[in-house]
């Protein structure tokens, strides 16, 4: 079932042995609905990942908290890196959330195939990772993780490494799957003209330590025209925020 | 394969070639035509007369395999501790780097002394010989999975044992199927020398060499070197094809 989640003055340092500790995330809220795809931007460095590791439970936070709507929800996660098990086919990868969640066999084999179906891959199901293209490796990822229903699905930049033609389609992928389940899906990216196309919002972070700048509902019909006005009046928006950001660190 | 046959092959000519020119005298190195003569001889009439080549291999196949089998059973489990635990690294690794680089062939009188002269010595002499490489490759294969397949079973909410057996202990394999190759080659390199410490019944490709030696049968002697090789060979042969099996998805 898809959640809602809900941050609340989330502060993350990290201790380093030698240097200064460095203050990441400070006084950091954000509120995702269920069903809703927020985009989160920033700079190299501001403390994403961070942000994702600390509700995906990878790190503990120093203060604040993170909830989740409804009792044991679970998150998924889309690492940068993707982190697919390179010994395991594209099969046992996707079923790897459910075998650890107990999931019987018949129901996983079954919830398998769907993806397979679904994402194009029925051809390569017994391959191993090594054996696909990026953007395959990037769906089996998005499979792996969507395959156990998280309450709240977490990606990291996933499209980052792909070229613009297999990002686009890799978008419209997303958002078709995304319309059937209605996954809560915070999506972390540096790419503003992505958080627009994909997000009901967009959030804005500073610079470390980081907290919301801005929030920009993003209130476009889907398929949403990339390059059209409305498009490109957000996108022109939130550059000038992230401007005036770096101007005032100077 | 038949292209190392083919290597052989001329080796043996540039031997022979050598040998007929009087380059090196017959009483240094025999010939492979007298070294082939040999085997045969070593095959039907045996050396010491009576024990048989097949025999001798037999029993140093068995010593070898339970050293070898003995450094795999216990050296797996410690590498992995080693490879888990940072702290229990720091402890034992200064030990383990002290007692690797004693040969084996120095622990032959403690072996004797412990065990008696026989099957023990030798089987911990082989031991010794096999043990380190098993632990080292063990201990770094743990310490090379990548963080990123840990943290993605973490988020799939993986407890301890199911990280160790879908991540850490597949993670590490490619390199403790190295360890136990190496180890193995090892392990049957110290044979001669276990087989100083005394054999049961007399038997033993290198208590077949010694008494050769001892004969003065040099050519028996080259003969009983040409078999450990082969065998060596054959071993490492098979071992390849396992580990290429069980490692396909690298
Ligand atoms: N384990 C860690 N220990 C110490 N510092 C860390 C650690 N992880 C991240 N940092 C620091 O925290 C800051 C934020 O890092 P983070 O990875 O969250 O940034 P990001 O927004 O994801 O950047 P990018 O866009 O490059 O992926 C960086 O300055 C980084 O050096
Ligand atoms: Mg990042």
């Amino acid at each position: 079932m898809a959640c809602s989640l809900t941050i609340r003055e989330l502060r993350k340092v990290y201790h380093r042995q030698g240097s200064e500790p460095l203050t990441v995330l400070d006084g950091f809220d954000l509120d995702v609905p269920a069903g809703a795809i927020v985009s989160i931007v920033g700079l190299n460095g501001s403390g994403k990942t961070t942000l994702l590791r600390c509700i995906a439970g990878l790190e503990v936070p120093d203060a604040g908290s993170v909830e989740m709507s409804g009792d044991g929800a679970a998150v998924g996660m889309v690492f940068q890196e993707l982190g697919l098990l390179p010994w395991r086919t594209v099969r046992q990868n996707i079923a790897l959330g459910m075998e650890l969640d107990g999931t019987p066999k018949a129901r996983r084999r079954e919830v398998v195939e769907t993806f397979l179906d679904a994402f194009g891959l029925a051809a390569f199901g017994d391959a191993y990772p090594k054996e696909l293209s990026g953007g395959m490796r990037q769906k089996v990822a998005i499979a792996r993780t969507l395959a156990p229903e998280p309450g709240v699905v977490l990606m990291d930049e996933p499209f980052a490494a792909l070229d613009c033609r297999t990002r686009m389609s890799m978008h419209s992928f997303l958002l078709e799957v995304w319309a059937r389940r209605r996954d809560t899906i915070v999506f972390v990216t540096h790419d503003i003209e992505e958080a627009v196309y994909l997000g009901d919002r967009v959030v804005v972070m500073t610079q470390k330590p980081a907290r919301v700048a801005e929030t920009l509902v993003v209130d476009l019909p889907r398929p949403r025209d990339k390059t059209g006005s409305e498009c490109n009046a957000l996108r022109r928006h939130i550059l000038d925020t992230m401007r005036r950001m770096c101007a005032g660190t100077r | 394969m038949l292209r190392g046959l083919k290597v052989f092959a001329v080796l043996c000519c540039c031997w022979e070639a050598f040998c007929l020119a009087g380059v090196v005298p017959g009483e240094l190195l025999p010939s492979p035509v007298e070294t082939g003569r040999a085997l045969w001889e070593l095959a039907w009439k045996g050396m010491p007369p009576g024990h048989l080549l097949h025999r001798h291999a037999l029993h140093s196949l068995g010593r070898v395999a339970a050293g070898t089998g003995l450094a795999v059973l216990l050296g797996i489990p410690l590498g992995l501790a080693l490879g888990a635990s940072a702290r229990f690294r720091s402890v034992a690794q200064p030990v383990i780097n002290f007692l690797r680089p004693i040969p084996p062939l120095a622990w032959i009188p403690l072996a004797i002394l412990w065990f008696g002269l026989g099957f023990a010595s030798a089987v911990y002499l082989i031991f010794l010989g096999a043990f380190f490489p098993v632990v080292l490759s063990t201990c770094s294969g743990v310490a090379s999975v990548e963080r990123v397949h840990v943290e993605a079973l973490k988020v799939l909410g993986a407890g301890r044992w199911a990280i160790w057996r879908k991540v850490l202990l597949p993670g590490a394999m490619p390199s403790v199927l190295t360890g136990v190759r190496v180890g193995m080659g090892i392990g049957w390199m110290t044979l001669v020398a276990a087989e100083f410490t005394g054999v049961r019944g007399g038997y033993g490709l290198g208590f077949m060499i010694m008494n050769a030696r001892d004969l003065q049968r040099i050519d028996e002697v080259v003969a009983g070197m040409v078999a450990i090789g082969c065998i060596g060979l054959a071993m490492e042969w098979g071992l390849a094809r396992v580990s290429r099996r069980l490692l396909r998805w690298t």
